[in-house]
């Protein structure tokens, strides 16, 4: 029965192979090895154990794709409403004071006939007054030679 | 009967006032035409001067002499065609007395006579000499034909400052007539408020006719040469210009008397 040290580096047998070490015990040529391993699969154990293994591994991942597709699902179906854009105001100099305006009561004269007939000339008249030019350009006399300097 | 004949007259002045008002435009018209053909002759007179100058042959002083005619007369055309205008401007005028008119008027047709006589006697010339010696005798009564032009323009321009006042001399009793109806229905210092405002419109009224009256004898002192009447024409303008300046403050209280009565309180 050959012994070997599981610690010691690839072992150089006799006959010049590497042999890896194994985790206790090697199994020798007798046969004597009454634990077997986990990558020894027994003939009676074949086809089911694959198949279970296989779908522990995909329930994961449908666990995942479902709930990606909730999230898009409520993403699309529910929109959150749009947030309303801030709007800008311009920030004001000086402050403005609102006076709320005096209540003047109008006087009986403002609708009287005599009244409105004054309103309209005067606006017509500051109007005028207003366009009189005193340096008419129309008027301006036209710019001549004088001396006139003749061959 | 009367119903009618007022109503004749206002239709008469209705085709009358555009009638006038074309008849100044078409005379205004023919003065820039005038002008720019008396530009036009300028530039040829310059050209054919040069050449003379240069070459000295007699065909280049003929030419000459035919531009320098045709300048001359051309002048005379352009200045008759501003006096004219001038005049169509007095005859529109609503705002000078029918006396100070006419003395604008002799003025100017005693210009326009004085330019007839000129180009009558371009027409004789038939050397570069005699054109120099017609030309001297314009430009020796030029001075005397810018007083009156000048003069003339501050008539006019004063006519029309008048023509607004007198709206305002008819505004100014309707609103005094308008408070004297009303007056008992305002407060007393309201009534004083219509009190001090129509007072302040009176002095106004009073500085303005102060003003024109200046204006009117500054314009009669228009004259010397041609640096005197520049001078004297600038500070009328200016004085025009003071005298609108109180036209337009008699407007802004009439405008504050009409704000004071619109409201009771």
């Amino acid at each position: 029965m050959n012994l070997t040290n599981p610690k010691a580096p690839n072992h150089i047998s006799s006959e010049g192979s590497t042999e890896e070490p194994s985790t206790v015990f090697n199994q020798t040529d007798t046969g004597n090895s009454s634990i077997p391993t986990s990558d020894t699969a027994s003939p009676s154990n074949g086809p089911p154990l694959k198949l279970f293994s296989f779908r522990r591994q995909l329930i994961p991942f449908v666990f995942i794709l479902l709930g990606i597709a909730a999230l898009f699902i409520a993403r699309t179906v529910v929109r959150s409403p749009a947030p309303t854009p801030a709007t800008r105001t311009t920030p004001s100099i000086a402050p403005t004071i609102s006076i709320p305006a005096p209540n003047k009561n109008l006087s009986p004269v403002a609708t009287q006939s005599a009244f409105i007939a004054i309103e309209e000339p005067i606006a017509s008249l500051s109007a005028e007054i207003d366009l009189f030019n005193p340096n008419d350009p129309s008027l301006t006399p036209p710019n001549i030679t004088v001396p006139l300097e003749l061959p | 009967m009367k119903r009618f004949v007022i109503a004749a007259i206002v239709i008469l002045g209705f085709w009358f006032v555009p009638n006038a008002c074309a008849t100044s435009q078409q005379v205004h018209q023919d003065y820039l035409y005038q002008s720019d053909r008396y530009r036009q002759a300028m530039t040829e007179l310059e050209t054919a001067k040069a050449e003379y100058e240069q070459y000295k042959s007699l065909s280049s002083q003929t030419a000459a002499l035919a531009k320098t005619i045709t300048l001359l007369t051309q002048r005379n055309r352009m200045l008759r065609a501003y006096l004219l205008f001038l005049n169509e401007k007095l005859n529109e005028n609503t705002g000078l007395a029918s006396h100070d008119k006419q003395s604008y008027q002799a003025l100017l047709q005693n210009e326009i006579g004085f330019l007839e006589k000129n180009t009558a006697s371009i027409t004789a010339v038939g050397s570069l000499e005699e054109a120099k010696d017609v030309s001297r005798k314009f430009e020796s009564h030029y001075d005397m034909f810018s007083a009156s032009v000048r003069q003339t323009i501050v008539g006019i321009s004063l006519g029309r400052l008048n023509a607004l006042a007198r709206r305002y001399d008819e505004l100014t009793p309707a609103m005094q007539d308008l408070i004297a109806t009303y007056r008992d229905q305002y407060s007393p210092e309201k009534q004083a408020t219509f009190d001090r405002w129509m007072i302040a419109i009176t002095n106004k009224r009073g500085l303005f006719q102060q003003k024109a009256g200046e204006i009117a004898q500054n314009a009669t002192e228009i004259s010397g040469d041609r640096y005197d009447i520049d001078r004297t024409f600038s500070q009328i303008l200016k004085s025009l210009g003071d005298a609108r300046q109180f036209l337009t403050e008699e407007t802004s209280y009439l405008r504050e008397l009409i704000g004071a009565l619109r409201y009771q309180d």
